[in-house]
């Protein structure tokens, strides 16, 4: 156990050794308060976390496995603006789906729609429709057929006044963020997923079970 | 601030040079826990 936490705490030393890229493309998102550019979702603080929220621009609920990761960070936000970091779920569903959903699952986080906008097509989590000739997921290592993928980022407020894309993730690369699965790990059984048709076909939305 | 800051190309560049360390983590332990069932 002392090296796995030694070998989580030297890779999050490296990612934070990782480029930053500055963000020049204005995008604009629609809030309960209304339009917004990426700079607004920091709400004043120097930090901004977006998870990549599976709801397309037809879809009625929301992605299961969003959903089961979203459970698991619903209420945090007030613990990471003690960090100075803003936490905020993007979709490409219209406000008003994103509304009624969350109203649905009890959620509070912050929720936005980036519907007309490039930003989940440009972060890798929002693809056209059609047969996919070559990877388009997780930095191009896999196929993913869906228009619409789970994903997150991280971004900073520069000294400059300029927005910085610090880190994506993808595929397993959100695994760290479920506590739920973090939980299950220090158990006998584990995730207990090995006689399941895929891992996860055990997941429903919390009012589904 | 005083962080490197480079072009998309570059960012990707590192990103994905990352990636196989990033994955690889999650693997590692993917692979302890199959080990140990």
């Amino acid at each position: 156990m002392k090296a796995f936490t030694k070998a989580r705490e030297d890779l999050a030393r490296e990612r934070r050794e990782l480029p930053w890229e500055r963000v020049d493309k204005a995008y604009s998102f629609e809030g309960p308060e209304g339009r917004l550019a990426l700079a607004d979702l920091f709400g004043g603080l120097g930090q901004l976390v977006v998870y990549h929220f599976m709801l397309g621009p037809d879809w009625k609920e929301g992605c299961p496995s969003c959903s089961f990761w979203a459970d698991n960070y619903n209420g945090i936000d007030v613990h990471l603006a003690h960090r100075d970091t803003a936490l905020v779920a993007i979709s490409r569903a219209p406000l008003v789906s994103i509304e009624a959903y969350r109203k649905r699952m009890g959620w509070s986080f912050r929720w936005v729609s980036s519907a007309g906008s490039d930003f989940n097509f440009d972060f890798g989590v929002s693809f056209p429709p059609g047969p996919r000739e070559v990877p388009n997921y997780n930095f191009g290592t896999v196929k993913f057929g869906g228009e619409e993928a789970p994903g997150f980022s991280a971004f900073r407020r520069g000294d400059d006044g300029a927005v910085y894309h610090t880190y994506s993730t993808y595929s397993r690369g959100i695994d760290a963020l479920n506590g739920t699965y973090q939980m299950l790990d220090l158990t006998s059984k584990g995730r207990d997923e090995s006689g399941l048709p895929y891992p996860m076909a055990w997941v429903r939305r919390h009012d589904q079970y | 601030m005083t962080h490197q800051i480079v072009s998309h190309e570059e960012w990707l560049t590192a990103r994905k040079a990352f990636l196989e360390k990033d994955e690889g983590f999650y693997q590692s332990s993917r692979r302890s826990r199959a080990r140990t069932a």
